[in-house]
């Protein structure tokens, strides 16, 4: 059992195994900070993220159910899950999105690499994105993807650039419209239906908060600067 | 007639959307896009109404053709009913 804060909440988990707990050790928080959500997950919610395949120790397979449990009893504080790369460019956020294997974290490391100390890979796959007062903020999580790109920072998300692979680097503006489809893909909905309301208010929110792009782009370096020129010129 | 009540019509980015809700969001795994006068026709049926008062509030709304409005009102309900969103006569 450990407490640790993500996006400004205080979880209290009782894990089983002592995978999650490591992969936490930058979230971990002081023993008398008082708890927002207890999480914990039966046998029967670790089996299930295995899906027959075997292929991860129960470590591994407790640390995604909690994760999937903790997605879960976020909603209500207007937080919820975004599958994306998230980085700060000098401060600011913006989340690249796309499916998976689409090339999110090559473009990433571009962007590390064309700017160096002015971006800040926050979270790589998985981070949390809560509304609050009206403004939309990012948050690192220790759940972030196989290169485990992880902070524990936060940032005002300021943009959301759609991916797609291309054979030359290009960008479009889009409407919210036209992201939403994009976006869907891309969220982990609410089952429950009082939380579907709500959460649909924050993706409402989210699109008319945030500039929205769609970045066509290949795996060159120089991807980067075409986007950043788009986003930020 | 009226919707079946499974589904809640909702602003998303200024276009409005009837997403499925509870079991029905296990069937359908997305959202219908209404344009303005599908919603306009939602909005109505969300209350129950007749074919008729439907068509009357098209035209005066819309500033609309009578036939126009009775062409866009089958074109849609006929859908809601095939999809089984829209129950009655």
């Amino acid at each position: 059992m450990f407490k640790c804060k993500i996006a400004d909440l205080v979880f209290e988990i009782d894990n089983k195994f002592s995978y999650t707990e490591n992969a936490s050790k930058n979230y971990i928080c002081d023993e008398n900070e008082k708890v927002d959500i207890s999480l914990s997950v039966t046998d029967e919610e670790i089996d299930y993220e295995d899906k027959g395949e075997g292929r991860f120790s129960r470590g591994v397979l407790e640390f995604t159910a909690l994760y999937r449990k903790l997605c879960d009893k976020v909603a209500k504080h207007n937080c919820f899950l975004m599958h994306a790369a998230l980085i700060s460019i000098d401060g600011e956020g913006v989340a690249f999105l796309a499916p998976s294997g689409t090339g999110k974290s090559t473009h990433v490391v571009n962007w590390k690499n064309a700017f160096s100390d002015r971006v800040r890979i926050i979270n790589g796959d998985k981070p949390l994105i809560r509304i609050v007062d009206g403004k939309i903020f990012a948050y690192g999580t220790p759940w972030c993807g196989k290169e485990k790109w992880n902070l524990n920072e936060s940032v005002e998300l300021k943009t959301l650039a759609f991916i797609e692979r291309d054979k030359d680097n290009h960008v479009k503006e889009i409407s919210a419209d036209d992201a939403l489809p994009f976006l869907m893909q891309q969220l982990l909905i609410p089952e429950k239906e009082e939380g579907v309301l709500r959460f649909l208010d924050n993706v409402n929110a989210l699109l008319s908060k945030c500039n929205l792009y769609k970045i066509y782009c290949n795996t060159d370096e120089s991807s980067a600067c075409v986007a950043y020129n788009a986003i930020k010129g | 007639m009226k919707l079946n009540g499974k589904f809640i019509l909702k602003s998303i980015g200024g276009t409005y959307y009837a997403v499925p809700l509870g079991e029905a969001s296990k069937e359908i795994k997305g959202m219908i896009k209404l344009n303005e006068t599908a919603a306009f026709i939602w909005k109505m049926l969300e209350k129950e109404a007749t074919k008729e008062e439907i068509i009357s509030a098209l035209v005066a709304e819309f500033n609309a053709k009578e036939e126009d409005a009775e062409a866009d009102f089958s074109a849609f309900t006929n859908s809601l009913k095939e999809a089984k969103i829209l129950v009655g006569a």
